[in-house]
């Protein structure tokens, strides 16, 4: 045993080139496939944490983008929020959503983020905290107030480690005092990686927004089994308060079980892409070895001729070869999951998500030592199909 | 006497794309066991290619070969590895060292393919160098060898494993008279042992040695000159 492995090892630095050529050729292969699925696995979490964020019951009514066959969709705005809130009554917790992009400067430093109108209900809709100071009051928005919350990001962005409650900041050339800074676990509305600013929609329609229409409407209905009802009633008002002739469709309103069916489709078109990914890198790394491989039986013919005559048996020069090839994939699969890694470790830094789990590496090895197994079989097995003679005159 | 070895009509054509080379034809032959036979003959005559064919390191294309009674077409490969490392052992013309062996590592081949423990085979091997003048050059590489010295290697790794049947193609065709002799002296004493010998030679003298001389020219086996040798086994 301890002997074949030997004979391995001196094969395979007989010819340092051939095998530095094979090893690359897995290396690459085994750690590109480490890289997708892991990304595969990441973007997948980071789609489910974001469909987890769509607590039950949550939904959201938007217009329907413009597009060619809907020139001048129809428009939400915040008296819409009104009239449904008023609709359902105990139902469901209603909050308008405005929302636009913003320059927001403060005393020391300016950065490009969104500003977004909304009402007091917004907090328990989305699970927002407020851990320094507080939320606008309704007082705030029904007297519009230029008062605001901002983010974590955005405090340190604009100032630094300086306490913010209290100070003005600007926002699109609004002078606006920050109330509070929040914070939340999983939010539809808020991302908490850029600056954000929030404030009464009332403030925000008047100063930060040149037409009444918002972004949307945000419910969270009290008993998830009525979801559907629920939906029904928002598109009927709709209908009635806009008199409306346009189809139905020109209304979104997105449910959670709706978000998470369209959410696995897109899951599963991921999944599609990785997996023809890794069947590419699969080839590209199985032809390498194969190439090494049968240049290694041609490069040995006499060799194996020579076994053959005093006594080798088929299966012991296959076993050899396979051997010899599986160690080949066994050394280019480390290398490639020990530089995937690395290389994920940097994707990661940038914002791209990644999952490394005991599963993915298991997958890297397995299908590293297939790919050793596969495409080292069929040289070995025309090297030992030659008679002895045949193999020592080539 | 048992027989040993028996080919039955056989031929063999090797062909190319562009060639067709009859190299034997029609060829029967009988060998009783522990008999030694020499083959002479001229050069393309077929006697090489006779050899591998009944050391099993090539098929023919027309005829049987029997191996103690067992036609060899219908062996397993496997059987055929343990002809081959066991009853069989050729001493090829072109010696065929592995390069990159030492030559203990290439005495010690037949032995290997038998699994037998290390210490066993050093000891097999150390014993058949010492026999054809070789030890001194145990740590060696065949291309640190001349000629003739790579012969006696060859020579020392079909003996390791003991074969009933020592298959030598010129076996003496690289060595000088004096060592030619020692080698000689070394397959007498294997015959006398009972081995069964086939000596493909040129050496008219060597070939005098052997009970039996058949001569193969142009794949024919001559039938006119079959002589005994010089000596009878008793
Ligand atoms: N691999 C081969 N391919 C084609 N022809 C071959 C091959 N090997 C041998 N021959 C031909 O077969 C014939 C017999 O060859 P063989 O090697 O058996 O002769 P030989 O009697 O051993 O000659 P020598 O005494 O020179 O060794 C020759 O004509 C040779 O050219
Ligand atoms: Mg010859």
């Amino acid at each position: 045993m301890r002997e074949t492995f030997v004979e391995v090892f001196r094969n395979v630095t007989r010819r340092p080139f051939q095998s530095v050529l094979a090893v690359i050729g897995i290396f690459f292969g085994m750690g590109g496939i480490l890289v997708l699925s892991s990304m595969g696995a990441g973007v997948r979490q980071s789609i489910d944490m974001q469909v987890a964020a769509i607590g039950p019951g949550m939904m959201s009514v938007q217009a329907a983008p413009t597009t060619q066959n809907n020139p001048t969709p129809v428009v939400i705005n915040e008296t819409d929020a009104q009239a449904v809130a008023k609709a359902l009554g105990g139902q469901a917790i209603v909050s308008p959503l405005g929302e636009s992009i913003a320059s927001i400067e403060g005393p020391k430093g300016s950065v490009s983020g969104y500003a977004i109108g909304t009402d007091t209900n917004f907090p328990q809709i989305e699970s927002i905290t407020t851990p320094k100071g507080h939320f606008f009051t309704p007082v705030d928005n029904a007297e519009n107030r230029t008062v605001c919350v901002i983010n974590p990001y955005l405090a340190h962005q604009i100032f630094g480690s300086d306490n913010p409650i209290g100070k003005q900041i600007m926002v699109n050339n609004t002078s606006l005092t920050v109330v509070g800074t929040f914070d939340f676990s999983n939010s539809v509305s808020v991302s908490g990686s850029t600056g954000e600013v929030l404030l009464p929609i009332s403030t925000y329609l008047s100063d930060m927004t040149s037409t009444d229409a918002i972004a949307g409407i945000l419910l969270k209905a009290n008993q998830v089994s009525e979801v559907p009802v629920i939906k029904n009633d928002v598109l009927t008002q709709l209908i009635r308060d806009h008199q409306w002739t346009t189809p139905v469709s020109d209304y979104q309103v997105a449910t959670q079980s709706g978000i998470v069916s369209s959410s696995n489709s897109l899951k599963h078109l991921f999944n599609m892409f990785v997996r023809g990914a890794i069947f590419v890198a699969f080839i590209v790394g199985g032809i390498g070895i194969m190439n090494v491989m049968l240049m290694a039986v041609s490069d040995r013919r006499k060799e194996i001729g020579i076994y053959l005559s005093f006594g080798a048996t088929r299966i012991s020069i296959i076993g050899q070869f396979l051997l010899e090839s599986s160690v080949l994939t066994l050394m280019g699969t480390l290398l490639g999951i020990v530089s995937g890694t690395l290389l994920g470790m940097l994707l990661l830094t940038e914002n791209i998500p990644m999952n490394f789990t005991v599963w993915t590496y298991l997958e890297d090895i397995g299908i590293g030592t297939c790919l050793g197994i596969v495409f080292g079989l069929y040289p070995s097995i025309r090297a030992s199909r030659m008679t002895p003679m045949q193999a020592i005159r080539e | 006497m048992r027989q040993i070895l028996r080919i039955e009509n056989l031929s063999k054509v090797y062909s190319s794309a562009t060639r067709y080379q009859m190299a034997l034809c029609d060829v029967s032959l009988c060998v009783s066991e522990g008999e030694f036979v020499a083959i002479v003959g001229p050069s393309g005559g077929g006697k090489s290619t006779l050899l591998s064919i009944l050391g099993c390191l090539d098929t023919p294309d027309q005829g049987r070969y029997f191996v103690f009674d067992e036609e060899v077409n219908w062996k397993s490969s496997k059987q055929l590895s343990r002809l081959r490392g066991g009853v069989l052992a050729t001493i090829f013309q072109g010696f065929e060292l592995v390069p990159h062996w030492t030559v203990s590592e290439n005495v010690e081949l037949g032995l290997r393919m038998r699994s037998i423990p290390k210490r066993k085979r050093m000891e097999i091997v150390i014993a058949m160098l010492r026999k054809v003048g070789m030890l001194h050059n145990i740590h060696k590489y065949p291309n640190e060898l001349s000629g003739g010295e790579q012969q006696r290697v060859a020579i020392a790794r079909a003996l390791c494993t003991a074969p009933k049947v020592l298959l030598a193609d010129e076996p003496t065709g690289n060595l000088d008279p004096e060592n030619a002799k020692e080698v000689l002296g070394i397959f007498r004493s294997l015959h006398e042992q009972g081995t069964t010998i086939v000596m493909v030679t040129h050496d008219m003298e060597i070939a005098g040695q052997a009970q039996r001389v058949l001569r193969i020219q142009g794949g024919r086996l001559d039938n006119s000159i079959v002589t005994g040798g010089s000596h009878d086994h008793a």
